[in-house]
């Protein structure tokens, strides 16, 4: 398994533990029957409509009857349709690779922007619902902003539903604009979804897509992908994403992309990380072995420049390596437990960390991991990758649970042998 | 699709006739951040500013809370079991360990030789050159600190919840953040004016409208006539609801390179999950009110 997954969502998580509010507030009625009303309406869509992006870089079916045809406007692509509420279904594609979690975020916070443009100043803005799930292995990510606009003596209520998903490093947005119609609005989005078909992916011979959850509320994906390059090495890309509601108003968002090199053996040969917090790079390193022994890690932390040696003979296992190491564990009849060593830049950029790994004795697809402080107890599947995690951070319960996967690990043969080939 | 707890949405919906909202006077606590359960928290009298506090501290590691707890002023730890750690608490607990030349130098985190820390600090001497350092031959008084506590606080422009921990650096460009960056902000503002400074996670517990409220929190102990002080830029005592302010202690924050996270892991490793209020007063009150 990829020892990443365990602290990826701690990474997110932990820091969020101190802070006290400076203002306190008193618990207030009931909301009213028509606002009830309202948020209960829903429609049913059963036609689609088919639309194309030029040069085949998208296409798809949209439901209900198309709109706008699909409108380039600065690397960005807009289209809609008429689901039959009076707001449009409408999305935006962009070719670009962005942050997932920060743009979902960036696109309720327009939407809302937009509204104050037209009718008048904001009264207020509360996270309405945050979801992290998927259709058919693409992770969705979905936000709602339930909002007031106007002057204070008619304000208007509204909600901005907002939901995105990846397709290869590219990012699908939709939006809608109404009271209600939250379940059109998700099967909508679903039907979108399902239908694209973008030029992007890469063909990788193992992906998979794990569900972040804290407090059994989602909050996030991770995304595993491993190709294989021109020179039968392991290309291994993990993209990790959460969305994480810390109070009735924030967001905080946070992107992840870690690219490594591994040799067939599963020994890194180089990685690339990256990590935006609130849309900032706040973490851009890069990894490689020095002359010799050791490594050395270069790039930009916390807004600084670093540039560190690490000093180490220790063997440093890829992605790759780890679900190798960690199946042999699986099947090695005379150990329970092993540690290796790990680059984990969200925890530690500087050094190599220990991650030890104690399977349990009568059930070796189970165990507990630590890493720098952080225990998961973890369930694996035969060739050494996760199945599910489970963590505690003081008062918060975090769960990681793999909710689709396809190929295998290590690579078929005869695709590492046809790749070399070439 | 997973909503948001009711409470949440009801919270900022108030209806009268049109919608209006409360949410500018409500501030809820996240879903999993900073709040901490305090049974028993119904204060029975209304409590003085400087009442001790006399609580139960649920820990999953009370051994290693103990051992924390043992090298704070102002506080007693009375009894243990393996659940909780009964303490009596003061205002002003502090850490004990004695000042040392790690708590003046810049750091990676508490990096107040980044230009954005030096521009708010001379921003600071440019608007008080009155005001004394460390460094000086004229020690500092108490309010020439409390006014750069103060200053630090107003450098927050937009406090928020957003962030994980930010470097002092991060903190002093992007001017936002919770209490940990206000207590980054602090060390690095304290440092860069001589003083020995350091940061600490533990629990802040709150009187307000005659109950105890307990979250977790950061904030910064500063070093003079002697003693350490705590700095808490937040400045809860200044909020009307506030009847009474404790802060304990629990973490030093003495990791301040590049690998930090771990301090902040090991930190939520060991805080207290819920807090009990035993009693008010001094030892023989809470003695008295002890609910068995």
């Amino acid at each position: 398994m990829s020892y990443r997954l365990i602290v990826l969502c701690f990474a997110v998580i932990v820091a969020q533990f101190s802070g006290a509010p400076k203002v306190f507030g008193a618990e207030v009625s009931e909301q009213p029957a028509w606002f009830e009303k309202s948020m209960a309406r829903e429609k049913k869509v059963r036609r689609t409509a088919k639309f194309k992006l030029p040069d085949g870089i998208l296409k798809g079916r949209m439901p209900g009857k198309l709109v706008t045809k699909p409108e380039n406007s600065e690397g960005s692509w807009y289209f809609s349709s008429n689901i039959g509420t009076e707001a449009p279904f409408e999305c935006a594609y962009f070719e670009e690779p962005l942050n997932a979690a920060f743009s979902t975020k960036l696109l309720g916070d327009n939407v809302v922007a937009a509204m104050v443009e037209s009718v008048g100043p904001l009264q207020s803005k509360a996270i309405s619902a945050v979801d992290a799930s998927h259709v058919e292995g693409r992770p969705v990510l979905a936000l709602e902003w339930i909002y007031t606009v106007g002057p204070k003596d008619k304000a208007q209520v509204g909600l901005a539903k907002v939901r995105s998903t990846t397709i290869g490093e590219t990012l699908l947005l939709c939006f809608h604009n109404e009271l209600g119609y939250r379940a059109t609005f998700e099967s909508a989005f679903a039907k979108v979804v399902a239908s694209v078909e973008g030029s992007t992916q890469e063909p990788a011979y193992y992906e998979s897509l794990y569900i972040q959850s804290v407090n059994s509320q989602p909050v996030g994906f991770v995304q595993t992908s491993f190709s294989l390059d021109a020179d039968g090495d392991t290309r291994s890309l993990l993209v990790s994403t959460a969305l994480v509601p810390v109070d009735a108003r924030t967001l905080s968002t946070s992107d992840s992309t870690t690219v490594s090199y591994s040799t067939p053996e599963g020994e890194l040969i180089n990685a690339l990380h990256s990590n935006a917090e609130n849309g900032e790079l706040v973490i851009d390193l890069e990894l490689r072995p020095q002359e010799g022994q050791g490594w050395q890690v270069a790039g930009d932390f916390q807004g600084k420049p670093l540039d560190q040696e690490i000093d180490s003979s220790a063997e440093l296992l890829s992605e790759l390596g780890q679900v190798l190491a960690t199946a042999e564990l699986q099947r090695s009849t005379d150990k329970n437990s092993a540690t290796l060593a790990t680059w984990l830049p969200d925890v530690d950029p500087t050094s190599l960390l220990p991650v030890e790994i104690v399977l349990n004795a009568a059930d070796r697809n189970s165990g507990q991991m630590t890493v720098g402080g952080i225990d998961m107890q973890v369930q694996l599947d035969r060739s050494g990758n996760m199945i599910a995690g489970t963590g505690k951070a003081g008062s918060a319960t975090v769960v990681i649970e793999r909710v689709w996967e396809r190929g295998q690990i290590p690579a078929p043969k005869q695709e590492q042998e046809r790749r070399q080939q070439q | 699709m997973r909503s948001l707890p009711r409470a949440v949405m009801t919270a900022w919906l108030l209806v009268t006739g049109s919608v209006v909202s409360a949410a500018d006077q409500v501030s809820e606590p996240g879903l999993f951040l900073a709040d901490i359960e305090v049974t028993s928290g119904a204060l029975s009298a209304p409590v003085a500013r400087d009442a001790s506090l006399s609580l139960d501290l649920h820990s999953a590691d009370v051994d290693d809370l103990r051992a924390r707890l043992g090298a704070v002023a102002q506080l007693d730890v009375m009894s243990a079991t393996p659940e909780a750690l009964r303490v009596r608490i003061a205002p002003g607990a502090h850490f004990t360990q004695a000042p040392s030349e790690r708590e003046h130098r810049a750091s990676w985190v508490i990096d107040y030789d980044q230009p954005s820390v030096i521009a708010l600090s001379n921003r600071w001497r440019e608007q008080n050159p009155a005001a004394s350092t460390a460094v000086s031959t004229a020690p500092a008084t108490v309010s020439e600190l409390q006014a750069l506590i103060a200053y630090t606080g107003e450098q927050i422009i937009d406090p928020n919840y957003r962030n994980g921990m930010l470097i002092a650096s991060q903190v002093a460009r992007r001017r936002e953040g919770d209490c940990t960056e206000y207590g980054v902000l602090q060390a690095a503002l304290a440092r860069s004016e001589g003083y020995a400074a350091r940061l600490v996670f533990g629990l802040l517990m709150l009187a307000v409208n005659d109950e105890l409220l307990g979250y977790g929190h950061a904030w910064a102990e500063i070093y003079y006539e002697g003693a350490w002080h705590v700095a808490d830029a937040t400045q809860p005592t200044l909020q009307p609801e506030v009847q009474g302010v404790w802060h304990l202690p629990i973490s030093l924050f003495e990791n301040e390179s590049p690998s930090h996270v771990l301090e902040l892991v090991e930190f939520a490793n060991v805080r207290p999950n819920s807090v009990t209020l035993v009693g008010t007063g001094g030892v023989e009150d809470a003695t008295t009110q002890v609910h068995d």
